[in-house]
Parts: C-alpha cells; structure tokens; sequence
C-alpha cells in the first residue's frame, strides 16, 4: 500500500520536474519577523496585490528568530527552483555581518527592491533640544553623553546614528531598546534626546518633530522640515529598503517570472497608496540597481560596525574551551557522585545530588562568561555581569541547601512513585514521536502516538482508542491546518 | 459630556446584524486562539489581518479587538482544565484553577474565571474610555529604572510562590533567569551560552517553556503518581459559583481588576505580570492566605480579572500614543495602519466614530464572551470527564503541535519537552516551576533595564527617581512581607490578649 503511494509520488515529481511551467505549485514567501510588523505587512499586501496578475497561490510563512537568520537558513535550505521567495531588508546586513552564522549577502539574488524609506533623526517637541542645530550644540556641551535612542545595536538605525556623529563632528550614548516602539515611548517620555528612524515613527505622534531628513531634497509629506543636506550635511542616501530575493542560481525562468509580477505590484495603484501611506517612497529597483545597493550598504556597515567596536578585527575562538570545561565539569561530578555513594551512601539521594549538579554546572557556566566580551560599549555592565549575578545566587542557594540537607535529621517522605515505569515510557514514546513527525509526517505520527500512548496507560478499550486517535488528527488538520494555516511537517512524503 | 455622547453614538453604529455578528465570530475565535496552547493572543490577531482588508476600517477593528478581548480569557480555560496555559498570562490560573479541577470542582473555577475575567475587561474599558489620556502619560514616566524596578518588584513575588520552601523556590527561580540569558546579548549582539546553536540566538521560546514547565510536568508526574487501577477521577461537577458566592470575593475581583488595567497601561509590562502581581496582592490582602494555591477561588478570580482587565489597559498607549504595549497591540497597530488610522490624538478628532465604534464593541465583547463562556464551560467539563488514558496523550499530542505553531520550527517542539522534563524532575523533587517562569519572564525585562540604566547615568539612578524608588521600597517589603505580617499578628494577639475580657 505503501509503496503504491510512493510510487504515484515519485511519478507526480518526475511530472513536475519535465512540465517546467512555473509556478505550477505555491509560492511562499518567507518573513523574518513577526507577524504585524512593518516587513510582514508589505510582504501581505504585496502578495495580496500580486494574486491579480498570477494564477499561482502566494502564501507568506513567518520564520522568525536570530534577526534573520532563520529565515535565511529556510530559503537556503530549499531548492532554488523559486517557489521560496526570501523578504530582505537592510538590517540583514548586520545580522549577516554579526552573528557568524556561515552565510553571506552573496547566497542571495536580489529580485527587486520596492520600499525605501529614508532615515531621519527625530526629537521630542517639548523639549529643549529639538532642531540640529540644537542636537549639535548640546552634543558638544555634553561631550558624548547626549542619549540616542533607536532598537538593537548595530541595526540599520544604530549605523545611521554613528554615521550621523562621524558627519556632525559629535559623540553620543547609543541607548538600544528590543524594538523601535519602545525607544520612541522613551522618547515621547523625554528619556533620552534623538532618536533615529524613519517618517513614519511621527505620524499620529504630533509630540514629536523630524530635526534632520536623510534625502536629496524635503519629504513631500514634511515639507517643513529640513533635510542633513540643508544644513551643509553630505548625509543624503540613506534609507532602508526593503525587498525580495531568491536562493542564488535559481532557474532563469523563475526569475524572469516573479521579477515580472513584483514589476506589475510597483505599479499597481493600490500598492502605490499603501507605501505612500507608511510615509515610505514606492520605487522598482532591478536586479543589477540592487545588488550594487546591498553592496555598498554592506562596505558601509563594515566600516562603521568596526569604528563602533562592535565587529572586532580578530575574534576569539573558545568552542574547544569550552567543551573541555564541560568534559572537566562532568568527570568531577561523576567523581563526587561515586565518593557519595562508597563513603556517605546515606547521603546519596536527590537532596544532595541535586544541589551538586546545580552547583557544579554554575562553576562550568561562569568558565563561559570569562570569554564573554567587555567591549567598548557594555561599559559598566557587559553581557556577563546578570549571567554571573545569577550564577553567584545559584551557587550560594544550592550551598545553602546542601548544608540545611545535612543538618536535616529527620527527611520528608516523597511521594510514592509507583508508576515510574510508565511515566518514563510516555515520555519516551513522546520523544520518539517527535523524531517520527520529521519522517512520516505530522497526521500519521500523530495518529500513532496517541494510539501508542492510550495502549501504554493500559486502556484497552480499542474503538475508543482509535476514535480519539482519529479525531483528533483530523480535528487538527482543520483547526490548525484549515483555519490557522500552520504549515505543518508532512516529512518525506512533502 | 462629550465622551459619553461619542460613546452613545459608538454604540449605535454597533447595533445591526453586520457588526454585531463581527463582534461574536471574534469573540469565538478568541476564545479558541486562547484555549489552544501555542497560539498567543498577538498570533490570532495578526492571523486575522488579511480576512480584514476587505472591511470597513471600523468593521475589521472590531473583529481583531473582539479576539484580542477574549483571547486572554480563552487562555485561562485550558489552564484550569488540563494545567495547560494556553496563553502566557493564564499561568497564574493554573496556581488554584487546577486544583480546583482535581477537586472535582471544575465548574466553579471556570464559571469565577470567566465572571471575573467579564467584570476585569469591563474595567479595563470604562478605564481606557475615560482616563486614557492622563494615564498614557503617567505610562511614558516609566524610563528604564522604573522598569527595573518594576522587574525587581516582580521577582519578589517568587515569596509567596514559594509555599514554604524559599530556598527551592529561590534556586527555582534563578534557573529561570539563567535561562533567560541563552541567547543573543541584546547590548552586543554577543552569543551567550548558545553552544553553537542557531536557533538558541533568540533563547529559549516563552511558550514552548510554558507548555513544558507546567502541562507535560503535571502529566508525566501524575501518570508517575497514582496507579492505574486507582486512576478515576473522582465525580466531576459542572456547577457554577453562585452569584453570592462572587459577590464575596467582589473586593478581590475589583482590585485584581484594577491593577491589571494599571499595569497593562504601562508598555512592555503585559498581561502576564499584572496577573502575576495581582494574585499576589489578592493573597497579601486575603484573610486566609494559606488556602491560596490549594484552589482558592480568590486566586482564580484574581488571575482572570487582571489578564482581561490588562486588554483595555494596552489599549491605552496604543490609542493614545501609538505606543503598542503588549505583542498583540504590535500587531493592532499594523492593522490599523493598514486600514489608513494612524493611532494618536488626532485619531479622536478626525476618526472619533471610528475610535467610539472599537470603544463600544468591546463593551458588548464581554458580554459575549461572558455569554459563551458559560456556555462553553460545560464542553470544557465534558471534555475533562474523558478517561485520563485517553486525555494525557491528547495533551500531549496538543503541546507538540502548539509549540510547532509559535514558530513553525521542530526546535520548540523539542524544547517543550525538555522544559517538560526539566518541570517533570524539578516537582519530582519539590522545587516549585512557577519562579522559574517567572525568571524568565522577568529576566529579560531585568536585565535591559537595569544596562539602559547604566548606560544613561551611574548606579544611583535607581534611587534618585522617585517612582523607581518608591516600587524599590514596595519590592523590600513585599519580599519580607511573609516575615512582617507574621511580626504584626504576632503583636496584633500580644495586644489582644492584653485587653481583659
């Protein structure tokens, strides 16, 4: 049975690789941040738009974390037939460039470029330091200890920040929040003096004013407002862009393909209306105006990731350090543990075992934060001081348990387990359905482990077994599947 | 004057077929985002935003504000079931819900979460329709001292978590801020203690460890506890509380409420720790303290007030300022983007039908959601009546799919069951999984604040603001609390006894 499946699955691939009409299957698009958020949108309405002029389903799949790293790993990992189109934008760049994750810039092609959105310094309207000229003289009297506020360091906005000092002769604090929202609160509540983003962080905020636009000439929407240029600033292109890429070496077609259908979005009047509205400029930059655009925000982001301090010249290799610390650590506790138990075997329980793991695996996690950099921005307190704190009050609590273990005379009976057994069994079965799931799929699996795990807590009732067993699949195919658009695993036979 | 005549018009616009039927299926989708473990509040609402785009503006928001409203309750459902959060904020219903459910007395717990959750939600709105404008800017005080304040405060709260045994439940704790900092170091973009692993750049994900720490630990370890012959569940009983019943706890309740709508106003605080610093307050303040976390119905109404009493309070940043104060408000604020509204004072000027209209509907949400809460509670006892043999793997099986879906990633499904065996080998051995949720919680928020603050001034900073200080006082004495209230019984029964009879 099946192998008569896979047979027809065979044949229906060999079909689809001789028909060659792409798209004859969905397109996805992948995202990497949340959804809601501004690339996530764009990337809905494009597509949303885009089903006017393509016959071909267009679905977006947010693979989130490690700031595009993920998502980048995904499109990577599949074929570069270009049925996974990548959602770019400018902060790839120093993800790329900062985490040391393997992949480049160059893995990509970039299809085309749509949004781009100016970078521009924002202030707060009521207080005393508003326009550029302000920023500039109280950045002097303060002598770097004037407050930028803007996400993540080494993001797009935090380079455009260190651009802007290098440009304006001044030093300031880069303050990093988790995302811009929370540095324009910040803002609005006058912690801090300037804040770095784009047009549309002022809209529907009238406490705030734009002091300085990053453009060749004023925004249509900020006519009042003056550009770096004005002022005698070179800063006038920098923006952040957002746009669409493929696996390198995808098939000609494809990219003839998609390059035509994102050709007729940027135009279409809709999607005009809907960047206008973010304040943002709508454009179509090709392929080859593209790439040279990735290419020279990627030198830029170099020069200024290593002027702040954050990409280091040389790094520092500690994995073997590491794992022989792990291997030290371990051998000491095994140690322990067999002293325990040939000279203090009344001792060798939990309360003791316990605490000595915790207390042991604390000393070998502190041997980790001795390689955990100081660097010029942490200041005070770098990526090791709460990791430690937190390592100093384990190891004092679980010293404090060992002894109040020892004083103990009399010890609280545990609970019974009488059914130890089966509980461990069911965690298994749950490991090994987690493992199957990448194999025959998320319905089959499923199916066998819920049929697996009745049987193992000694139900024999079989019809209902199998009733729930069903039901619950299929509930899940539509609830999950149908409704919420889960992707689920369909293992080896997707 | 002006408010309410808005408000009246608000809901007028309300009342015909279309709207009314926007607001029910949202309500029903909520509850069901919540009931699922792994589908957070912001994910239903961001699910929704594409079947808006066809809608009048005012139409679509009423739908995404009516599942945001309900989904913080739906969570609470499969906390008090099956021990299972179904959303982060429901943690803190697990702590007496459940036990009331092993009782027997389901019914009870589920009918308090959802009257309280009603009365929390109808709070948080008549807060955000009359006081959103001065309460948006007391929120933007809020720099990050306070914050780490706020954190520090939090974590006292592991005192009253910790039934006993403060050591355990501090070292508890501590494993959940350690593991916390796994991950991108997010001053330097440092990896720490990720061991090679791609996907631990972001740390370990929130709901995944959620679903782990407290439904798979409460299943391997009560399939570890009881025999299989002894396995049935003593009678389950539908019945509700009565309306006395609440009407006793009603000072819980109100306050519950409105601490959650405080402490949802300020942003990045969120649902979870209002419940969190609700409930401790409801026991701080209760007669019998002793009987919280042993199904106090006080704690079950205090959770379920401030987590839907937090909705109307996020809203306010987010209307007011564009300040989106929870992760399903970031989504909000896309979708209303979307839709041409920029959020902001001149939002209630130009678009005040607009705003009236989303202010309105969430008023008749809850009723709604009060509606087919009681409705749905009785599907929800029926469905914990199932034999546990076939309930465990079910749940199992939920958790795995749950944690799939936060990210579509197998990573989180195996971090669930890591964090499950961590929880399974943690209440094994008394030590409560509660800190270590609220570590991780906390961590984050701790840690960011306490470097920003650094990074703006020196370390005195954190005493020299006055609202920083003050929550740094009430963190003191909340953690001592235990010791203090025993000090002034003690002297409370020293005078009494003074007093001749």
């Amino acid at each position: 049975m099946f192998s008569r499946v896979s047979y027809i699955l065979l044949f229906l691939i060999a079909a689809s690789t001789l028909a060659a009409n792409y798209p004859d299957k969905p397109i996805t698009f992948i995202v990497h941040s949340k959804p809601g958020s501004a690339i996530d949108i764009t990337t809905r309405r494009l597509t949303q738009i885009a089903s006017k002029y393509t016959d071909a389903t267009l679905l977006v799949e947010n693979k989130t974390g490690a700031s595009g790293i993920v998502a980048m790993r995904e499109v990577l990992s599949k074929k570069a037939d270009g049925y996974t189109v990548l959602a770019v934008t400018k902060s790839f760049i120093s993800t790329v460039l900062m985490t040391k994750s393997g992949i480049h810039m160059d893995d990509f092609y970039f299809l085309a470029c749509l949004v781009i959105d100016p970078e521009v310094l924002i202030t707060n309207r009521k207080a005393p330091v508003r326009t550029l000229e302000q920023i500039i003289r109280d950045a002097k009297e303060k002598q770097g200890k004037q407050k930028w506020l803007g996400p993540l360091v080494g993001g797009v906005d935090h380079l455009m920040a260190l651009k802007t000092w290098e440009q304006l002769g001044i030093r300031g604090e880069w303050i990093p929040f988790e995302g811009g929202s929370d540095a324009l609160a910040a803002l609005m509540g006058r912690h801090g003096t300037v804040y770095v983003g784009n047009p549309v962080d002022v809209k529907g905020r009238p406490d705030l004013m734009i002091a300085a636009v990053s453009a060749e000439r004023r925004l249509p929407d900020f006519p009042r407002n003056p550009t770096f240029l004005e002022k005698g600033f070179g800063l006038k292109h920098e923006v952040l862009w957002r746009g669409y890429a493929l696996k390198q070496g995808t098939d000609p077609r494809a990219v003839s393909y998609l390059t035509d259908l994102i050709y007729k979005v940027s135009r279409d009047s809709s999607w005009l209306q809907f960047v206008r509205a973010t304040s943002a400029q709508p454009v179509f930059l090709a392929h080859e105006a593209f790439s040279e655009m990735v290419q020279k925000d990627q030198l830029d982001a170099l020069k200024y990731l290593r002027l702040a301090g954050i990409l280091a010249d040389t790094t520092r290799i500690h994995g073997a350090n590491s794992t022989r610390n792990g291997f030290i650590s371990l051998i000491v506790f095994l140690l322990l543990l067999l002293t325990l138990y040939l000279f203090k075997r009344e001792w060798f329980s939990a309360d003791f075992i316990i605490p000595l793991f915790l207390i042991i695996l604390s000393f070998f996690l502190y041997g980790m934060t001795i390689d955990f950099p100081s660097g010029k921005l942490s200041k005070t307190a770098g990526p090791a001081a709460m990791p430690r704190l937190w390592i100093y009050g384990l190891i004092i609590f679980n010293v404090w348990l060992l002894i109040k273990n020892i004083s103990l005379k009399n010890r609280p009976r545990k609970e019974d387990s009488v059914n130890k057994l089966q509980a461990v069994g069911l965690a298994g079965l749950m490991f090994a359905y987690i493992i199957v799931i990448q194999y025959l799929g998320y319905y089959i699996s499923t199916f066998l482990f819920l049929t697996g795990g009745s049987y193992l807590l000694d139900y024999r009732k079989t019809w209902l077994i199998l009733l729930n067993s069903v039901g619950f699949t299929v509930l899940s195919y539509f609830i999950f599947y149908k409704i919420l658009q889960v992707p689920l695993p369909t293992g080896l036979w997707g | 004057m002006d408010i309410l005549h808005h408000l009246l018009s608000g809901f007028s616009s309300l009342f015909a077929w279309v709207p009314l039927l926007i607001i029910l299926a949202g309500v029903m989708m909520g509850i069901l985002v919540g009931v699922l473990p792994g589908l957070s509040p912001a994910m239903g609402v961001a699910l929704l935003v594409p079947f808006s785009y066809g809608m009048s503006p005012l139409n679509a928001m009423i739908l995404l504000v009516a599942l945001y409203s309900a989904a913080n309750y739906g969570g609470t459902i499969t906390a008090i079931a099956i021990n299972t959060p179904g959303t982060p904020s429901a943690i803190v219903s697990t702590f007496d819900g459940y036990p009331l459910t092993k009782q027997g007395e389901p019914g009870r717990a589920l009918g308090a979460s959802v009257m309280s959750s009603t009365i929390g939600g109808l709070t948080g709105t008549l807060v955000l329709v009359f006081f959103s404008v001065p309460l948006a800017k007391a929120a933007l005080s809020f720099g990050p001292p306070e914050y780490f304040a706020l954190a520090i405060f939090g974590l006292t709260i592991i005192s009253s978590l910790s039934r006993g045994n403060y050591i355990k439940a501090f070292i508890a704790t501590l494993i959940g801020l350690l593991l916390n900092t796994v991950g991108m170091d997010p001053f330097t973009g440092y990896l720490r203690f990720t061991f090679g692993v791609t996907e631990l750049a972001d740390g370990f994900g929130f709901i995944p460890a959620l679903i782990g720490l407290f439904a798979l630990s409460e299943i391997f370890l009560s399939i570890e506890r009881t025999q299989t012959a002894r396995r049935i569940v003593h009678k389950i009983s539908g019945k509700m509380p009565s309306l006395k019943e609440m009407f006793r706890i009603k000072r819980v309740i109100l306050q519950s409420s409105a601490l959650g709508t405080l402490i949802g106003v300020i942003p990045g605080a969120g649902a979870t720790i209002a419940a969190f610093i609700a409930y401790n307050e409801a026991k701080r303040t209760s007669k019998h303290p002793e009987k919280f976390g042993q199904g106090a119905l006080e704690g079950v109404a205090a959770s379920g007030a401030a987590t839907s009493g937090s909705v109307g309070g996020a809203l306010v940043p987010l209307l007011t300022l564009g300040i989106p104060g929870s992760a399903a408000t970031a989504v909000l604020i896309g979708a209303l983007m979307l839709h041409g509204l920029t959020p902001g004072p001149e939002l209630f000027k130009d678009k005040a039908t607009i705003v009236y209209g989303i202010f309105a509907s969430l008023f008749i949400a809850y009723f709604f959601m009060l509606f087919l809460g009681i409705l749905g509670n009785q599907i929800w006892i029926k469905i914990i009546s199932a034999p546990k043999a076939l309930l465990h793997p079910s749940i199992l099986a939920i958790a795995v799919i749950g944690s799939y879906a936060v990210g579509n990633s197998m990573f989180d499904v195996w971090s669930c069951l890591g964090f499950g065996v961590l929880g399974w080998l943690l209440r094994r051995y008394d030590f409560p999984t509660a800190p270590v949720i609220l570590g991780l919680i906390l961590g984050f928020l701790a840690e960011t604040n306490f470097r920003r603050a650094l990074l703006m001034g020196d370390g005195t900073i954190f005493f020299t603001r006055p609202v920083s200080l003050a929550m740094i006082i009430l963190a003191i004495v909340s953690l001592f609390w235990p010791i203090i209230s025993e000090f002034l019984k003690k002297n409370h029964t020293h005078l009494d006894n003074k007093i001749p009879k």
